[in-house]
């Protein structure tokens, strides 16, 4: 079974691209400080005050302080994935469980348990992050993570519920139950695990999601502090004066959030076709269309 | 269906209530805290001059007491005083409001405009180059930031080839100007169309596709209807319905989208009011606009179920 759904994602082009440009960006952060040796925040002051094009020496170029664009380019990828994922992690663990037992129990609970998950969905999230990150002024990207996983795991809540209400009726379940399982058994043994199919889809494009706020976040000032790079507060050092006509100063950057962003939405997409039962029958039938509404942090910052 | 309505916004006042409570715990709770600022802003005063201002402000108070103190004055319309400038935050947000409204509407008409049409082309002509070609737009608009297309749209368009101004709403001497407005409204309403695009047309070409599979249009070919009766007759007006309950969901989201877009071109709208507000520790500004992004969620869901019966006559609410 494994080996037919591997055929199927080798299948699809674009999952694949989407794989290639996901693993190439993880190597970059993992090996960024062997392929540059350069260091992403030391200062050169021969080079400092006008930005230097992309050379032999910087491939990338330097930015206003001298310092290497690709090293900076490279530690911005670091923290761009550790965002990411963390916050992915936290948002799908918590979503999974407190989906799961909503589902589980059913009921008064469940109905109360989800209105809660649509009063915090109507929650204005972004105005809400940019003002914890102000008003705290502790940037720790910590503190970052625990705010994006904590404010984006309702949509999960509600996948993982959905899913285990149709499985709660299912006869395994029901064998487990009739066999003496207590619920937290079968919650977290039979329920959780069965639904997790659709989760991983939605956990690869949350990473993305995660990684494009984090760099708005960044981008304004509220995010990962200079002298760390972030892909956002790089962009946020392009839009000095001085900066003006160094236009690699702005192209890096975004460019690496474009491709970036790119790679795990394919690569969901790619995942999605190749979990999705429903698609067996239809051929690039329009299973691919949830790509573009996965957390409502997205459409915010995006 | 007015009870429908009535029963909804309802509703939403406890909803209302969480929202504002948690976001005053929030502020009251963060180190530095309201009352720090008076430390920065008015370094001139004497320390009895200060306990008399915090005191009346009500900063010496706890958190919860100064909430229920908001609560009050919310009842009787007003949003308390901005800290900055001492004018009332009503005032201040009523006047930047024009912008943004501006901004939404017509960024709103122009993606409608270009994704619908592009989704049911894409969608009835399934697999062509056409279908290919959109989607991989679409992929790409998704995968951009807002607030970095703007910064490369700026560059282009307005510092190199001088077309549009690079910020503002207004050239000096220029104020009242249609013309003028429009022409700094240009490029922040393109960007932030160019990154909504992405979701109307996919989720347009999604609909049409299952509107195209449904029985009854098997059965107006099956009558003989010609494909451009049976495509723009019944399969688009029932896959007009979807998108237009995205209407509403995507409210919230366009103001979000519109904090990116007001910060990188200097619109003077909400969304740069607010953000101004947070770094220079406005909480009473802050509260109201977090309010009123509240209210624009709930407005935004009610008018998505609103608009859902409206055009399927199917939905009734009882």
């Amino acid at each position: 079974m494994i080996r037919s759904a591997f055929r199927r994602f080798t299948r699809e082009r674009s999952a694949v691209a989407g794989l290639a440009i996901v693993v190439l960006v993880v190597l970059c952060a993992l090996l960024g400080p062997l392929l540059d040796p350069s260091s992403p925040i030391a200062i050169d002051h021969a080079l400092m005050g006008s930005p230097t094009a992309p050379s032999f020496a910087h491939l990338l170029g330097t930015d206003l302080l001298g310092r290497d664009e690709l090293a900076r380019a490279f530690a911005g990828a670091r923290v761009s994935l550790t965002v990411g994922v963390t916050a992915m992690l936290i948002a799908i663990v918590v979503g999974t469980l407190y989906g799961a037992i909503a589902g589980a129990a059913g009921g008064r609970i469940d109905s109360i348990m989800m209105r809660i998950v649509d009063a915090l969905l109507s929650f204005p999230s972004f105005f809400l992050i940019i003002t914890v990150e102000a008003l705290t002024e502790k940037f720790a990207l910590v503190l970052i993570i625990l705010i994006i996983g904590l404010l984006s795991w309702m949509s999960v809540a509600r996948l993982v519920r959905g899913e285990v209400l149709s499985l709660r009726e299912r006869d395994f379940v029901e064998a487990a139950r009739a066999l003496g399982a207590s619920p937290a058994r079968l919650v977290l043994r039979h329920l959780i695990p069965n639904a997790l199919t659709p989760v991983v889809v939605a956990a690869t494009l949350a990473i993305g999601d995660n990684i494009l706020v984090e760099a708005g976040l960044s981008f304004l000032g509220l995010g990962v502090q200079p002298p760390t790079a972030s892909w956002g507060n790089m962009l946020q050092d392009a839009l000095t004066p001085d900066a003006r006509n160094a236009p690699w100063l702005i192209l890096t950057p975004g460019l690496l959030i474009v491709i970036t962003l790119l790679g795990f939405s394919l690569l969901g997409d790619g995942f999605q076709v190749v979990l999705d039962r429903s698609i067996q029958q239809e051929p690039g039938g329009h299973a691919e269309e949830p790509a573009v509404f996965v957390s409502p942090l997205t459409f915010e910052a995006g | 269906m007015t009870a429908f309505i009535v029963r909804r916004l309802a509703g939403a006042i406890p909803l209302l209530f969480l929202v504002t409570l948690i976001s005053y715990a929030l502020m009251g709770l963060s180190p530095g805290g309201p009352a720090s600022i008076l430390g920065q802003q008015a370094r001139g005063l004497t320390p009895a001059l200060r306990a008399h201002f915090i005191a009346s402000l009500g900063l010496d108070k706890p958190w919860y007491v100064q909430y229920f103190f908001w609560l009050g004055s919310l009842l009787h319309g007003s949003l308390g005083f901005s800290f900055v400038d001492n004018r009332p935050v009503t005032d201040k947000i009523l006047e930047r409001l024009p912008v943004t409204l501006e901004l939404l509407c017509l960024s709103l008409l122009l993606t409608l405009a270009v994704a619908i049409p592009i989704g049911v082309k894409a969608a009835t002509s399934r697999g062509s180059w056409f279908d290919h070609i959109s989607s991989a737009i679409a992929f790409a608009a998704y995968a951009t930031p807002i607030f970095w297309l703007g910064i490369v749209l700026v560059d282009i368009f307005a510092i190199h080839l001088r077309w549009f101004p690079t910020s503002g709403i207004a050239s000096l001497g220029h104020e009242g100007d249609v013309l003028d407005r429009l022409k700094h409204l240009v490029l922040p309403v393109v960007t932030l169309s160019i990154v909504s695009f992405a979701s109307w047309m996919r989720y347009q070409r999604g609909s049409m596709i299952e509107a195209m599979t449904a029985p009854f249009v098997r059965t107006a070919r099956a009558k003989g209807l010609s494909e451009r009766i049976v495509v723009y007759r019944h399969a688009l007006r029932n896959a007009l319905i979807p998108t237009v309950t995205l209407l509403g969901l995507t409210l919230p989201g366009l103001v979000g989208g519109a904090y990116f877009i007001e910060f990188v071109f200097s619109l003077p709208g909400m969304g740069l009011l607010g953000i101004d507000s947070v770094f220079s520790r406005d909480y009473p500004t802050v509260m109201g606009i977090t309010l009123l992004s509240a209210i624009l969620v709930v407005i935004g869901n009610l008018l998505a179920d609103v608009l859902y019966a409206v055009v399927d006559p199917r939905i009734r609410y009882e």
